[in-house]
């Protein structure tokens, strides 16, 4: 199991358009992905968790992986955030 | 009788029977189950949503054309496949002894709440997706009609709840008069749609699907923006002596499709259209227009999560291109800011963004957006007789750093062995008060101008036209507007460029002689006023543009509002 904590930084934070990448990324790996942010926990896998959290631009989000390719999951999750999912400015 | 007051995003007058389509949520009968029916009920939850996704299967590859739909039943597939959603409503099923329908009807309608409690438009749109999914799950549950276009009879007025271009142009074609949307606004995808195939729709009419049953009669005043419930004899007579008035009016319009204008002072007449969304092109052509005169392209980020593709605008503008059979086609690049953003984009919150990073100058501070275009542009440049026009153009300098841009995309495009048009004609809008002051030097650069009447006015008058408060102070005829276009028509004949206005005015058949007299016979019109502008065109009378071209328009706008009423019968 590996836990990273992952800052939002794309301006428009994590609505519709980003969760639904993470949610199409993570859905293509094995291992179980949650995220946490100020103590709710939701399933990455799932559309309505991710939006839920409703993570603005600035939050710190707990990302927690847990399966056979977690490593390869977390390099991909963290390029979405770091691409600012595809955000232009 | 019963008066529902709303808002007009489409004018007209539509008589007709009212047919609720999709009411916001349907109407769910508790069911209690017994605990030896749990497992049934879980395999029925599981084989419908299994079918539903199949369905949106066959719509996403339906709509491969169509990239903002696709993208909403691509949204749909996603909530569909959701583990947490099925979890929970398995869940409410073995805690609660729900019946399948109402378990489904209580998570969904929880998370569309949540969403829409939100209050930002990108969760705002998951919370309608919410709803829709759950719609289309219950309708096959409790066997109502499914999600498949409805089909209407003439003299039936939908109410919806949303819908789509596609379902607007299938009305249409029903020979439907009107609608009801419950959410839309004046700049959406929809109102376009429904301006520009002339159905009256009306909008925002707090809790209408309880104040309006299945088959009641109803008018809709697209004029007034508000729906007659069961009207009284009288003022249904009134209203259909209206509507058979403006219906003869519209069909004599229809007689002057063929009628070539008459040159006045031994110059062409061109009428051409704006387009807004390439829905419109088919229905547009039917009016033989000489070009399209305005090709706006804000379309390509309207309703949508993603970054339009060169790809996918190319094969856009090669089909316009293909369309107009070697008429002119003006594309305008990317007019987004101001009032026009997008899902995609994250615009830095500007004080004031009508005088901030918009138009050409958002294009030229995102050069990969800009370049793509300008490819997809270029690449159909070959297909037709396709121009490009740069929007928010302040002066020589602007214009040179955006064409240089174009050359060098051009000349990529052929190194990498595509076919352009090398030649292809570069103009402006002039809507920038500065653009229209510095013409002259402006038209010794640019291959053509397009006065765009509706911004030139806005920044002239410092006036704000969708300030219900200022009412009165947007003047298109004021003298300050009128020297300008003057100025600007001088320059383009002085340097022999062409010269349109596309704006607002030309949509407008009283402006009409004064655009004239001012040496401007190019005129880009919304197709729903095309024909009313066509009329007024050939009805002009030559004394009465001398008369224009003669009168001092140095002079209060009373004066010259006055005079243009002589001239306008």
């Amino acid at each position: 199991m590996i836990e990273k904590t992952i800052e939002v930084v794309n301006k428009l934070g994590v609505h519709a358009r980003p969760s639904a990448m993470l949610v199409k990324t993570a859905t293509k790996f094995r291992s179980e992905f949650h995220i946490e942010k100020e103590g709710m926990k939701v399933n990455g896998k799932s559309i309505m968790g991710v939006m839920m959290l409703a993570a603005e631009c600035g939050s710190e989000l707990n990302i927690i992986i847990d399966g056979p390719d977690e490593e390869y999951l977390l390099k991909e999750i963290e390029k979405l955030f770091k691409e600012k999912f595809g955000e232009i400015e | 009788m019963k008066i529902l007051k709303g808002l007009a995003i489409a004018p007209g007058i539509a008589i007709g029977n009212a047919r609720i389509i999709k009411q916001r949520r349907l109407e769910i009968k508790k069911r209690d189950i017994s605990a030896s029916e749990i497992k049934a009920e879980i395999d029925k939850f599981e084989k419908v949503i299994d079918e539903v996704i199949k369905d949106t299967d066959n719509l996403i590859e339906e709509y491969s054309v169509n990239k903002a739909n696709q993208d909403i039943f691509e949204s749909h597939k996603m909530i569909l496949q959701d583990p947490e959603m099925k979890k929970e409503v398995i869940k409410l099923i073995q805690d609660n002894l729900f019946g399948l329908e109402q378990a489904i009807h209580l998570h969904f309608v929880k998370v569309a709440n949540y969403f829409e409690s939100l209050d930002n438009d990108s969760f705002a749109q998951k919370a309608i997706d919410y709803t829709d999914v759950s719609n289309r799950i219950l309708n096959i549950l409790i066997g109502r009609k499914g999600f498949k276009q409805n089909v209407f009879k003439s003299d039936d007025i939908p109410l919806f709840y949303s819908t789509t271009p596609s379902q607007i142009i299938n009305l249409a074609r029903e020979g439907v008069q009107g609608f009801y949307l419950e959410k839309g606004s004046e700049t959406s995808h929809n109102a376009i749609i429904a301006r520009s195939f002339e159905l009256t729709c009306i909008v925002g009419i707090s809790d209408v699907f309880s104040q309006i049953e299945n088959n009641d009669l109803i008018i809709l005043d697209g004029n007034e923006g508000k729906i007659i419930v069961n009207p009284e004899p009288e003022q249904l007579q009134k209203y259909k002596e209206k509507l058979e008035k403006f219906n003869k009016y519209k069909k004599e319009l229809l007689t002057l499709i063929d009628i070539k204008p008459d040159k006045l002072f031994n110059r062409e007449i061109n009428l051409e259209v704006n387009i807004e969304v390439p829905d419109e092109v088919d229905h547009s052509t039917t009016l033989a227009p000489d070009g399209i005169g305005l090709f706006r392209t804000e379309f390509l980020f309207m309703d949508r999560d993603s970054l339009p593709t060169e790809e996918e605008q190319f094969q856009i503008y090669k089909t316009m291109a293909e369309k107009m059979k070697g008429k002119p086609v003006i594309i305008r690049t990317f007019d987004l800011g101001g009032d026009k953003f997008s899902n995609i984009v994250a615009y830095a919150k500007e004080e004031n963004p009508f005088l901030g990073n918009r138009g050409l100058r958002f294009s030229l501070s995102h050069p990969n957006i800009f370049r793509a275009q300008i490819n997809a542009i270029l690449r159909a440049s070959v297909f037709g007789n396709v121009k490009i026009m740069f929007p928010m153009v302040m002066g020589t300098k602007d214009y040179l750093k955006a064409k240089t841009f174009v050359k060098k995309v051009m000349s990529n495009l052929i190194t990498k062995g595509y076919e352009v048009d090398e030649n292809i004609e570069i103009g402006v809008m002039i809507e920038i008060p500065s653009a229209a002051i510095c013409s002259d030097q402006l038209a010794q650069v640019v291959d053509f101008f397009s006065i765009g009447t509706n911004d030139l006015i806005q920044y002239t008058l410092s006036v704000d036209r969708t300030n219900e408060h200022l009412t009165g102070y947007y003047i298109p005829h004021h003298p300050a507007i009128i020297q300008l276009m003057k100025l600007t028509a001088q320059a383009a004949l002085k340097h022999n460029i062409p010269i349109a206005v596309c704006g607002a005015m030309a949509s407008t058949p009283k402006y009409i002689p004064l655009l004239l007299a001012l040496g401007i016979n190019t005129f880009s019109i919304a197709p729903s006023a095309f024909l009313d502008v066509k009329k007024r065109v050939l009805e002009v009378k030559e004394e009465d543009i001398q008369r224009l071209r003669d009168f001092d328009f140095d002079t209060d706008i009373d004066t010259i509002d006055q005079m243009l009423k002589e001239v306008t019968p």
